[in-house]
């Protein structure tokens, strides 16, 4: 989470993914690095039982809201 | 001097103030005691410390922490001004960036945080190094420990359910201080091993686990009450994902020990030796992923790094045949103890 | 009486964000995991998506070895030599 907001501030498009259960976390350390807003994705938790085929199907989900926020950015 | 104090200020009646400061979540759960300006002055006064001085910079939290807020969470944990200076040097060990703040601060794994005095300050502040070593009592002990928590809570941000997901924690989140007993240790204590004069006093922090006390009763020597010992620490924590532990020897073991002659360098490799684990059993208890292959009954995977990640101090009770381990927080290297001298 | 706040309230600091790129075809995807259990097979997986779908050029992983320390003291310039953007996870 801090190393997304880390290279955004060295001028690297980055995107942040998060398990869902540390929503509140990653916005407090939003908060704290000055950027209350800043957008993140979220996964279900945990992930590091998954199976490598759950693992498969995970990343299918999330691609494309990786390719979205790096696209469209904090703006 | 002149002491100028910037934090922000708060009008309350008297009989209000307490229930003010719950209701503000600045507390750690207990009752703490008001901040007023006397009382911050005076604590600032005994460490003789400008209010603006940076004790430490948390990288992670990118939070400055000044002397002022230092002395405002000792205030409301309870801490006489003398405190100060053992307050600082904790503040300045988790600063450390050995210690890694983030991991040890956030994780789920609910570190707290265990303070080691050593030298003269320890008795001069009478902290405790004997019996009830973990337990209520002491004053200086509980006061300590808790003004850095809040120091954690109310400067850092580590606040439960937000930037401290500890799944459990511990009681020892609250205040968690012992010193060593070096009045009737006989052997060389924690600071001189870590670098500093007797003379000198210290303290030492480390992101810890609760304590695990574990009992022998009939050996009559060093060898006897180790390998119990190392029989209890071989499947604690992580089992090789802690990078440190803290071994307290109580009274009647730490006779024993030294009656056979046992420095705390043969306690060391004694443990190291004894609490090795094989992969095959790693695997099959899951403490590490994989199937077991062939020939992983005989490799064998030590608890720490090196014998010299076991730091051994005398404390604990003259009466009883229990002693304790402390497993530091578990995540291979991302957090070791530091050492710091209480300078004021 | 008059009592002091011990909390430190966190300054705003904004990030001038730099421009985002009109697609993904032809960049070069840096995958920062965290070290926890899983996050780098999931990067992986998810980069090889972003080549095969969506154009990008290569990928390429970076470990950190302490998840406490912010990426940014050990491979900031690595990235920014080799890398057009960043994918970091898992936090958990």
């Amino acid at each position: 989470m801090l190393d997304g907001i880390v290279l955004e501030k060295a001028a690297v498009p980055a995107a942040s993914i998060v398990t869902d259960v540390f929503e509140r976390t990653a916005r407090a350390m939003a908060v704290q690095w000055g950027v209350p807003t800043y957008k993140f994705l979220m996964m279900p938790h945990p992930i590091a039982n998954l199976t490598e085929a759950e693992l498969d199907q995970r990343a299918r989900e999330m691609a494309p809201a990786v390719v979205k926020l790096l696209l469209e950015g904090q703006e | 001097m002149a002491v100028e104090l910037t934090s922000k200020r708060y009008r309350v009646e008297d009989l209000d103030a307490v229930e003010f400061c719950f209701q503000q979540g600045w507390t750690d759960g207990l009752p703490v005691i008001p901040p007023t300006a006397e009382r911050v002055e005076a604590m600032l006064a005994a460490a003789r410390l400008d209010p603006k001085q940076e004790i430490a910079f948390i990288t992670n939290r990118s939070v400055s922490i000044t002397a002022e807020k230092v002395a405002i969470n000792a205030v409301m944990a309870g801490c006489r001004p003398e405190y100060m200076g053992v307050v600082i040097a904790a503040v300045e060990g988790i600063g450390d960036p050995a210690w890694g703040y983030h991991g040890p601060g956030t994780s789920t794994g609910g570190a707290a945080v265990l303070m080691i005095v050593n030298g003269p300050i320890a008795r001069q502040l009478d902290i405790n190094s004997g019996d009830n070593l973990f337990g209520p009592g002491w004053r200086s002990s509980l006061t300590m420990g808790r003004a850095l928590r809040l120091v954690m809570r109310n400067v850092c941000g580590s606040i439960p359910g937000l930037l401290d997901r500890g799944t459990l924690g511990h009681p020892g989140k609250i205040s968690y201080v012992i010193a060593e007993n070096e009045a009737e240790s006989p052997w060389t204590p924690l600071h001189v091993e870590r670098g500093f004069r007797p003379d000198q006093s210290t303290v030492t922090v480390m992101a810890a686990e609760g304590p695990h006390q574990f009992y022998n009763q009939l050996s009559p020597d060093a060898e006897g009450v180790l390998t119990t010992l190392a029989d209890s620490m071989q499947h604690s924590g992580g089992a090789g994902r802690q990078p440190q532990y803290v071994v307290a020897l109580a009274g009647e073991h730490m006779r024993t020990i030294a009656g056979s002659g046992w420095t705390k360098k043969e306690i060391r490799q004694f443990l190291f030796d004894r609490t090795q684990n094989s992969i095959a059993h790693l695997k099959r208890t899951h403490r590490i992923p994989g199937e077991v292959q062939p020939g992983d009954e005989t490799k064998m995977r030590p608890i720490v790094a090196s014998p010299e990640d076991f730091l051994i101090v005398a404390a604990g009770g003259r009466a009883g045949s229990f002693s304790s381990f402390i497993p530091g927080w578990g995540s291979g290297n991302s957090s070791r103890a530091t050492t710091k001298e209480v300078k004021r | 009486m008059e009592i002091l706040d011990p909390t430190v309230e966190a300054a705003t600091q904004p990030i001038a964000y730099v421009d985002r790129p009109g697609s993904l075809k032809g960049k070069r995807i840096g995958l920062i995991e965290n070290t926890k259990y899983n996050s780098d097979k999931l990067l992986v997986k998810i980069g090889e998506i972003l080549k095969k779908d969506y154009g990008a050029s290569e990928t390429r992983l970076f470990r950190k070895h302490n998840a406490s320390v912010p990426a940014h003291e050990e491979i900031i310039v690595e990235v920014r030599k080799t890398c057009d953007v960043i994918v970091a996870g898992v936090g958990d």
